[in-house]
């Protein structure tokens, strides 16, 4: 009898269809966990600006003293707006010409400073902070990757918002203690290398804002103005690792809205998605956050429980509705971090380049020298 | 058969200890999780449905020998183990074995067929790193073998079919629906649109169950298009020189498309032809590596297409020029790109090669700037006169990466403003 091949396609199609039928979550795979439910979150806050904790007038030149390198020039104007011009010569270093002012904001009450300013375009530029101690020991509250620092100039009038607890804990890897100040603002424009000519800064407005929180009525529904909005999670106990979380929200903000989700436990940031800009075609988005994307922390600092915090970069959030959340957790996570012995890795690296490239090239060479007898 | 059987020990010998920790990663979990807890994971699956299915197909040995205790340790710092490794490359390997013998079956030609079959960028991406794109690349070659054959249904449900795994195989369903109306195969349209949308709602609808349209269409449609509004990772060479990552496609995308739908449209002016839809989908592919929020591995998509449409112009040398070009590619992707010891030990930033050739200052300009020449010369191939293959072509593409290493990773020239 002649076995026609599309009969054992098919028979080969059934008893497979009939495994993946079969065997549907029965097997003793490692193991993996997912949680798909919005029963794990306890609440939604929106942060936003509340009371007014200081402003400046920015017409006072004499309290803004300025740093300027012999290199470079300067020259500084108060007149309600803070107008630092800079020319910088042709260097084979960085340069940077900076202003600061003293001031007295108590971390405490959690302050949020917001500065409305302008920079020339090929000009980077960064605004830093430092305080005292109830001791009065000195410590900043700026860090070097953070967004607030060597930010390039666009030309275009941009708000900036520092949480300052936030920066300070990015600084010192620790928030400092109750009673702490911030008692410096400066502001730095600076030339990369090579970078020549005359740039300008200017700050239209500076103030500090304590943080408000406004709590969902709904429980997954929060709609005002902030600059992040914050989900408290009770999420079940496992040890396995987490791989992969999913949020599906709906979000409307200000035109310039750029914002971050982050997955966090207190201080420490489990997971982060890409940042999004906001987009016409819909207010819907399915956010992917991944262990291995966690380089920064959100705009405030958590408390010490899980939460995710959609962080906006830029803008402000208008309205938010959750829609639902994923974790995703495995026994054999991503690792950033590990080690290998190096007589292995030099084995595997050795075998890897003689399969993937040695023995097709050579296959390739041998093949063609043999029809080039052929023919 | 010595080609064959070198193809598939290539691939045999490095898919179990080798893997892209989070490529392979989101398979195993997706295929754990529905053996394990029987929990199906379309809804937050990374990629068109298809490929979720064929892996429950292909895996179901593989969890079944688990339950038969099979012992399969964990290799170094990978997210899947060796064995369940080669499970889930086991779709693209076998694709690559089909898409050599559909290339030999209709060439009668080993030399086409191999080829692709020992391409190191069809081994490395399907056997090494484990991404799917020679799973979209069988449909569509077996597309364009149907169009030879006359057999345009068939040929629209293999595009489509292709279209249902990686969007790229819309484009010569596309053309092909083009020329059907050009043409008043008015029948031949509504099989197509009627064909497509079955398959599409055959496929995506369990989709749409699971999450509904809201997230169908932010989650997919607009991801798939570089819509979302992300600001992911792109590797083109618009992201190089700006020194900004574009939030998805570049804005070039759309008009350098157009173009590419013009000029299909204008050689077809005096008749449509395979040939003619072949080398515009080759070059669609070119414009999408080079102007969309493109990834390394859509290099592969030129391959087959290009091995295809040599036999058929008789343009050897395109055929033995995209070998050079997936050798490059390899080689780019991997130093550059990921870091050797990525796939291999599963491991973020490991430059096992050295560290003068992997983890440079401005990597990615190296990478897209060779990438842009080395589709400048595949252009050349096919569309200047045919000449003859010389391998000193391999040594131009060595300049070109010379000389992008030396003025950005050595003189640091996007950072001399």
């Amino acid at each position: 009898m002649k076995i026609r091949a599309y009969k054992i396609l098919i028979s080969l199609v059934l008893i497979m269809s009939a495994l993946v039928i079969g065997l549907r979550g029965t097997s003793s795979l490692p193991n993996v966990y997912q949680t798909d439910t919005l029963q794990n979150v306890a609440s939604v806050q929106g942060i936003g600006l509340g009371q007014q904790l200081w402003a400046d007038n920015l017409t006072r030149s004499e309290i803004w003293p300025l740093n300027v390198p012999s290199i470079a020039t300067a020259n500084l104007q108060l007149n309600g707006s803070l107008i630092l011009n800079v020319g910088f010569s042709n260097q084979a270093n960085a340069q940077a010409v900076s202003v600061s002012h003293s001031i007295n904001l108590s971390l405490d009450k959690n302050p949020i400073v917001i500065v409305q300013v302008t920079v020339s375009q090929g000009a980077h530029y960064g605004v830093r902070f430092s305080g005292l101690t109830p001791v009065g020991a000195t410590f900043n509250a700026w860090e070097e990757s953070s967004d607030l620092q060597h930010r390039p100039g666009l030309g275009t009038p941009e708000n900036i918002s520092a949480n300052l607890q936030s920066q300070a804990y990015l600084a010192n890897s620790q928030i400092p203690p109750p009673g702490s100040r911030i008692t410096q603002i400066s502001f730095y424009v600076e030339a990369t290398p090579g970078t020549q000519g005359q740039y300008s800064m200017r700050v239209t407005s500076l103030q500090a804002f304590a943080q408000e929180q406004v709590a969902s009525k709904t429980s997954s529904e929060i709609s005002g103005s902030f600059l992040d909005v914050v989900m408290d999670l009770n999420l079940p106990a496992t040890d396995l690792s987490l791989f992969q979380a999913f949020i599906s929200f709906d979000i409307r903000g200000t035109s310039n809205l750029q914002y971050t989700p982050f997955l966090v436990n207190g201080t420490k940031v489990l997971a982060q998605g890409f940042t999004y800009v906001q987009i016409s075609a819909t207010a819907h988005q399915n956010a992917v956050l991944l262990p291995q994307l966690a380089t920064t922390l959100p705009s405030i600092l958590s408390q010490n429980s899980t939460q995710i915090i959609i962080s906006a970069k830029s803008g402000q959030v208008n309205y938010f509705k959750l829609a639902d959340l994923s974790f995703k957790y495995t026994s054999t996570p991503l690792q950033t971090q590990g080690l290998v012995d190096p007589n292995l890795a030099n084995f595997l690296t050795g075998y890897y380049v003689l399969f993937l490239f040695v023995t097709p090239i050579v296959a390739v060479i041998l093949v063609s020298k043999v029809f080039k007898s052929e023919n | 058969m010595l080609v064959l059987v070198l193809g598939i020990v290539a691939r045999i010998a490095i898919a179990p200890f080798t893997g892209h920790p989070a490529d392979i990663g989101f398979l195993a979990v997706a295929m754990r999780l529905y053996y394990n807890q029987g929990i199906i994971d379309l809804r937050y699956f990374p990629t068109l449905p298809p490929l979720y299915f064929i892996e429950l197909v292909v895996y179901a040995p593989y969890a079944l020998l688990r339950d038969a205790g099979l012992q399969d340790p964990l290799f170094l710092y990978h997210t899947a183990y060796p064995i369940e490794t080669v499970f889930l490359k086991l779709p693209m390997i076998l694709s690559d074995l089909g898409i050599f013998l559909l290339l030999l079956r209709f060439t009668k030609s080993l030399r086409y067929a191999g080829l692709y079959l020992l391409n190191p960028f069809t081994i490395f991406l399907s056997a090494s790193w484990g991404t799917y794109d020679a799973i979209m690349i069988l449909p569509l070659i077996s597309g364009f073998i149907l169009l030879s054959q006359n057999k345009r249904n068939y040929a629209s449900l293999a595009f489509a079919l292709s279209g249902m795994i990686k969007l790229y195989g819309f484009v010569p369903l596309t053309f092909l629906g083009i020329q059907n109306l050009a043409e008043k195969r008015f029948k031949a349209t509504l099989f197509q649109i009627c064909s497509s949308a079955a398959l599409g709602l055959g496929f995506i609808s369990p989709l749409i169950i699971q999450g509904g349209l809201g997230d169908f269409y932010s989650g997919f449609v607009l991801r798939f298009v570089g819509a979302n509004g992300a600001q992911t990772r792109t590797w083109n060479i618009f992201a190089a020189l700006y020194g900004i990552r574009f939030g998805g496609a570049s804005p070039f995308i759309i008009p350098t498309a157009a173009l590419v739908v013009g000029l299909f449209l204008y050689q077809s002016r005096t008749g449509f032809s395979l040939k003619t839809s072949l080398l515009w989908t080759i070059v669609m592919a070119a414009v999408l590596n080079v102007f969309s929020q493109s990834e390394p591995q859509w290099l592969s998509w030129m391959i087959a297409p290009s091995i295809l449409y040599g036999f058929f112009v008789g343009r050897d040398s395109l055929a033995k020029y995209v070998y050079v070009l997936g050798t490059g590619a390899t080689f780019l992707t991997m130093t550059l790109t990921q870091g050797t010891g990525y796939l291999l030990a599963g491991l973020v930033s490991t430059q096992w090669l050295g560290a003068q050739i992997e983890g440079i200052t401005d990597g990615l300009a190296v990478y897209s700037v060779t990438v842009l020449a080395m589709i400048g010369l595949l252009m050349g191939y096919l569309f200047i006169r045919p000449s003859k293959f010389k391998l000193e072509v391999a040594a131009v593409i060595f300049i070109v990466y010379a000389q992008a290493y030396f003025w950005f990773a050595i003189v640091n020239i996007v950072h001399l403003q």
